[in-house]
């Protein structure tokens, strides 16, 4: 009898998953294809995904791995008949091995944070050398871009390899204004997007993201992806980001609206910040992602309603009078009430790297539950987008990402006040 | 240097023992040398093993292998110099290899200086450094151990007219541990090593450094009281050395040996290494249990030493009149390969050659708790010689070639110190290193994958263990756990091919994955495991909770 | 007469000396128990104090969400409330002890009468302060919810939610003290009635075009122009 100490958890893999995985035995990569409601772009990925495998790997032991986070629309039936059926379609390029594809079936666990844990696990048992994440909502999957991440693990030595979509400046203010910088003041470093669902990962990195505790911890439910990126770089693992072209991504799951995934998002990054505090306080700064080109592509800039954010802003501050003071610091609260006066109303970058820390400090107290605070900093985010939007209108691009810019150097520029009364909130005997 | 930063790094080594003078031989004169040695460590880099294990290469009339030693602070000149030494030594450790090296404390050879002057007079100084005697009845009762060659521990010196102690041979007279000179003395040697960079000493004859009437003079608490001083005056000094023990005893009786983790750090588990091949030629798995689970509980920082052969013969003397019997009629049908109480074969011959047993056995050895020790040219399945005198035959030159002297000297053949197997089973020609690193599918390159599948989980070297008691008799099966990780190993003891069912309800749950490719077995469940094994078939598991 | 008077006066005294002899041990006993009964507590405090610091019962109370409720209602921890709490419960045990002791043969009524008023008073106050701590806990929940859900109103919305709790914390914090049911329940009928009415009338006569107002917006599909394009 092994001692009790043994790792007795619930089964991360269906018994019916393991019966499909022992035929497919030890493999080099599995490509992990995360469905949900993705009926009408998977078709293409899947081949993709064959296409890429037969042209770059055909000696290379593959298996792909479809885990369904409970699809209604049929997606598993497409994808079963697009990994069966494509004979045909890839006669003129062909693998060397038995491919095996294994659809697993739903185990009862929705969302696509289940489904990347099942993928994880089943690497884990097939000791996979990489792991590829497919992003099943992808209208125009490139080949290329995944046989590029799946060789950068397999052979070029990296622990994580994430894409650098070619956005416009203006577009992902979330990302921009708020997860990037805030990262980056932090921990030393960020992907360019740390909120892409497509990436290829280590055997080795997959092994540690499993026994970490993401996967337990609530708020990293919706934030899996944002948490597997900053762990490789938090971590210290070998990474970097492909530039690619910015692909338009559908989904027919129902998706929060921006207001609930604004919240499910900061929830997310504290917790991130929480998680890994004792390293981004000591200040060792770590590696950036290397950068590589792959693709290049000018994309156009998206049209904003100011008017709509600045609204919200107005209406958010105003009705969540009496929240502020217990989150703020009377010189913001003052700043704040300053903001939504003026004409035009919106936030500037010191009143918002003010707001940001502010909010990050309260978390950190504990007296507040997340769910609240991240409630009452959606009518801040919109003051931000604001400002920025109205900033940026009339910039080029390059004039845009200087702006960006800026906002890196204002939170960098932040940190020491931010590790300071962090410091603080933890040392008041408050604990998360 | 390799890594200093783990000071228990023996719990997870695995050790290679070799001979210098059978090794490698760089100047012609039929002697293995250290620029020999250090010519080949390449291949022991590659075989993966982390630990050196030199046979005494200290200057010696050579009357005992080596183990009478005229100077504990040189190398024997036919071996090469101190400097060849010491650039053995950092080559070594550039290539992440420690080396440990032998230590006699008991005795020295009679052509010591020390003996020497001690014989002069009886007022020489060192007089005292050796057991004088005027009679030859003081400490009687004491057994005598080489009862075929010596008829008493007391040897007349016609020099000095005295007799003197020994418990070995009568020109290996016994060091004095009553003198603190001699403690303090070896105490230096220790110190002029260990600051050289040796990594540890594996020490001769324990059991024997103190006498006293009325006793048998062995394992007594002063000898004891010795090695604390010694383990604490080396701890202090150079920390991450360790010490090895020689004390062919049951494993109850070299338990005190560890102490409360302040004497030995390792000791060897001579009995364990017979009832492996007992097991195997029963096919029973009963020997082997046996012996695991009287062996007691040894403090967390201390390691058995198992091995499967070794530079003696494979003794007998830890068992049973019924199972030696058993052994010599099993194990060595020719009369001519018995000595003493053992059998002086290596194991390929041993085991007729047989590919799938020699990989069984090792599969054991790798396997069971303990740190295992390779002896040279068993990673390639080399012969003996039985014919050589003594225990001659298992020291023969390293085949490292098909070519001139099998690659080990190029000398004539008739100057080597001993001759190179070169019959057509397991002479030089067919078994030597180039020729199976040439083969993907060697003996050797099974033996690297072996130890590289071991040092993949510290489990082997630090779990613990929990033998499997399925109804099948021929199946040896147990458990090694440590913290969270759990190991499953599955031997099939017989010639046959066998179905077991295993009772794995306490590890419901699971998933085995084999170790050495990979493979994914069915969930364990609570219901009995079924499994087939082939002839002499083995697996390794380990169990995932995923 | 002058006689009559100082016998009755001499009596008197004598009574009154007897009494005091006879309540004077009464009375230090009452004292001890009453200082006893501090040193007890006290002790169990420290006990529970150095407890209560364990690991343990942190990660209980963090787990069970009770040191996130008390963390809203801006409440000291379990670890310095809970040997706070019983140290008051084990003074109280023994202060009743004491007035035990001290009421002479006769007087055991005002013995229950005490304990009994100290326990509805507890009751009662429990009330209150549970009612405060989750009228804070809904107003902030509500006013947060209803903002990000986009409903009308949501500062108007959580007050209402927050006095209708305290209300009924009131109410039931008057039911512990012993004020008779029908009367709180009828003074509670005549308010809510009131609020309401002044509601209905407000909406019905003065707000209707605000009335409309509102049901047309919660009608109407939410304006999407906050989603587009892509903030994450």
């Amino acid at each position: 009898m092994p001692p009790a100490a043994s790792p007795r958890r619930a089964s991360l893999l269906s018994d019916d998953l393991v019966q499909h995985l022992i035929p497919v035995g030890q493999v080099d990569v599995l490509v992990g294809l995360p469905t949900l409601d993705n009926v009408s772009t998977v078709e293409p990925v899947v081949l993709a995904v064959h296409q890429a495998i037969a042209r770059a790997f055909p000696r290379t032991r593959i298996a792909l791995l479809n885990s369904d986070g409970g699809s209604q629309d049929g997606t598993q039936d497409v994808v079963r008949r697009a990994s069966s059926g494509s004979a045909d379609l890839l006669l003129a390029s062909h693998t060397l091995r038995t491919m095996h594809r294994v659809v697993a079936p739903f185990h009862g666990l929705p969302g696509r944070r289940a489904a990347l844990r099942t993928i994880f696990a089943a690497a884990d048992l097939l000791q996979a050398r990489a792991v590829v994440i497919v992003d099943p909502s992808a209208v125009d999957p490139s080949e290329e871009v995944l046989a590029a991440l799946m060789r950068e693990v397999l052979t070029g030595g990296l622990d994580f390899v994430g894409q650098a979509p070619g956005r416009h400046p203006r577009e992902v203010p979330l990302v921009t204004q708020l997860v990037r910088p805030l990262l980056e003041a932090t921990l030393g470093a960020s992907f360019d997007d740390p909120l892409d669902q497509q990436f290829a990962l280590s055997g080795a990195f997959v092994a540690r993201a499993l026994a970490a505790s993401i996967w337990d911890d609530e708020p990293m439910r919706a934030g899996i992806d944002l948490a597997l990126h900053a762990d490789a770089i938090a971590g210290g693992f070998a990474t970097a980001q492909l530039a690619t072209r910015a692909r338009t991504r559908v989904s027919h799951a129902a998706r929060p609206g921006v207001r609930e995934s604004i919240q499910q998002l900061v929830r997310a990054l504290w917790s991130l910040l929480g998680r890994h505090e004792s390293l981004w306080l000591d200040g060792h700064p770590a590696a950036t992602p290397r950068a590589m080109a792959l693709e290049s592509a000018e994309a156009a800039s998206p049209t904003w309603d100011t008017a709509a954010f600045e609204r919200t802003f107005r209406e958010g501050v105003h009705q969540l009078h009496g929240i502020w003071q217990d989150v703020l610091s009377p010189a913001t609260v003052a700043a704040l009430d300053a903001a939504t006066l003026r004409q035009p109303a919106g936030l500037g970058l010191d009143d918002w790297t003010e707001i940001v820390i502010d909010f990050c400090v309260a978390w950190r107290t504990g007296r507040f539950t997340p769910d609240q605070l991240a409630g009452a900093f959606v009518p801040v985010y919109f003051g931000r987008l604001a400002e920025f939007v109205r900033d940026t209108a009339t910039l080029d691009a390059g004039a845009a990402r200087e702006r960006l810019n800026r906002v890196a150097h204002a939170f960098a520029a932040a940190r020491p006040a931010l590790v300071t009364r962090w410091m603080a909130a933890r040392a008041s005997g408050e604990h998360r | 240097m390799p890594p200093a930063t783990n000071v228990d790094w023996y719990k997870d080594a695995v050790f290679y023992q070799l001979h210098v003078k059978s090794f490698a031989d760089s100047n012609g004169d039929g002697i293995g040398d250290f620029p020999g040695l250090t010519s080949r460590l390449e291949h022991l880099e590659q075989l993966g093993v982390d630990c050196i294990w030199l046979q005494p290469m200290y200057p010696s009339p050579g009357r005992d292998d080596g183990y009478d030693i005229a100077d504990y602070c040189n190398v024997h000149p036919g071996y090469g110099t101190l400097d060849d030494f010491r650039h053995f030594l950092d080559e070594a450790h550039r290539r992440g290899l420690r080396v440990i090296i032998e230590l006699v404390l008991n005795h020295t050879s009679d052509q010591h200086p020390w003996f020497q002057e001690a014989r002069s007079s009886t007022s020489n100084p060192k007089r005292d450094w050796y057991v004088w005697s005027d009679t030859d009845d003081r400490y009687r009762g004491v057994r005598i151990i080489f009862l075929d060659t010596e008829m008493s521990n007391w040897a007349w010196d016609p020099v000095s007219r005295a007799y003197y102690w020994h418990r070995f041979f009568s020109h290996q007279p016994d060091l004095n541990y009553d003198n603190p000179e001699v403690r303090e003395e070896m105490w230096r040697v220790m110190r002029f090593w260990a600051d050289l960079g040796v990594d540890g000493f594996r020490v001769d004859a324990v059991p024997y450094l103190i006498e006293r009437e009325g006793t048998s003079c062995e394992n007594l608490p002063e000898t004891h009281e010795v090695i604390r001083t010694l383990r604490a005056r080396l701890d202090a000094h150079a920390p991450g050395r360790v010490l090895l023990a020689e004390a062919n005893m049951w494993p109850e009786q070299v338990r005190p040996y560890f102490g409360d983790a302040d004497e030995f750090h390792m000791a060897f588990h001579f009995p364990l290494m017979p009832r492996m091949f007992m097991a195997v030629r029963l096919e029973d798995r009963r020997p082997l249990i046996d012996i695991v689970e009287r062996t007691p509980a040894i403090p967390e920082s201390c390691q058995w030493g198992i091995f499967l052969r070794n530079h003696d013969e494979l003794t007998l003397e830890m068992v049973t009149d019924l199972e030696r019997d058993y052994m010599y009629d099993e194990y060595a049908t020719d009369p001519k390969a018995r000595i003493n109480l053992g059998i002086r074969r290596r194991l390929a011959p041993l085991l007729e050659g047989d590919r799938r047993r020699i990989e069984l056995m090792n599969s054991m050895l790798m396997s069971l708790p303990g740190s295992p020790f390779v002896y040279y040219g068993d990673e390639i399945g080399m012969g003996d010689n039985v014919f050589l005198r003594d225990r001659n035959g298992v020291r023969t030159p390293m085949q490292w070639s098909g070519g001139w002297n099998a690659g080990f000297s190029a000398a004539d053949p008739e100057r080597l110190w001993l001759p190179i197997i070169s019959n057509p089973v397991f002479g030089y020609q067919a078994v030597n290193v180039e020729a199976q690193r040439r083969n993907g599918s060697s003996l050797l390159y099974w033996m690297q994958r072996l130890v590289r599948v071991r040092k993949s989980s510290r489990v082997f070297g630090r779990g613990s263990i929990e033998f499997l008691h399925p109804a099948n008799h021929r199946v040896l099966a147990y458990t090694r756990s440590l913290g969270e990780e759990t190991v499953l190993v599955v031997h099939n003891l017989a010639s046959t091919a066998q179905a077991v069912e295993l009772d794995l309800s306490s590890m419901a749950g699971a998933i085995p994955i084999e170790m050495f490719g990979g493979s994914i077995f069915p969930r364990i469940r609570a219901h009995p495991y079924a499994m087939t094994l082939g002839p002499y078939g083995f697996f390794w598991f380990r169990l995932r909770w995923l | 007469m002058i006689d009559l008077a100082l016998a009755s006066l001499r009596q008197s005294w004598a009574e009154s000396r007897a009494l005091l002899a006879a309540f004077l041990p009464h009375l230090l006993a009452a004292v001890v128990l009453a200082l006893v009964g501090w040193v007890v507590a006290a002790i169990v405090r420290a006990v529970l104090r150095r407890v209560a610091d364990a690991a343990a019962l942190r990660r209980f109370t963090e787990r069970t969400r009770v040191a996130e409720m008390l963390r809203f209602a801006e409440l000291p921890p379990v670890s310095r409330m809970l040997p706070g709490a019983i140290f008051w419960l084990v003074w109280i045990a023994f202060l009743a002890a004491a007035v035990d002791v001290l009421v002479l043969p006769g007087l055991g009524s005002v013995r229950v009468a005490f304990l009994d008023v100290i326990l509805r008073v507890l009751r009662a106050t429990l009330a209150v302060a549970i009612g405060v701590l989750a009228a804070n806990l809904v107003w902030r929940m509500t006013l947060l919810g209803a903002f990000n859900a986009g409903l009308p109103s949501p500062r108007l919305i959580a007050t209402a939610m927050r006095l209708l709790i305290l209300a009924i914390a009131v109410v039931t914090a008057l039911t512990q003290l012993g004020l008779p049911m029908p009367i709180v329940l009828t003074a509670f009928s005549i308010a809510f009635g009131a609020v309401m009415l002044g509601l209905a009338l407000a909406f019905g006569l003065g707000g209707r075009e605000l009335a409309r107002a509102v049901l047309e917006q919660q009608a109407a599909p939410r304006p999407d122009n906050e989603e587009s394009p892509s903030h994450l």
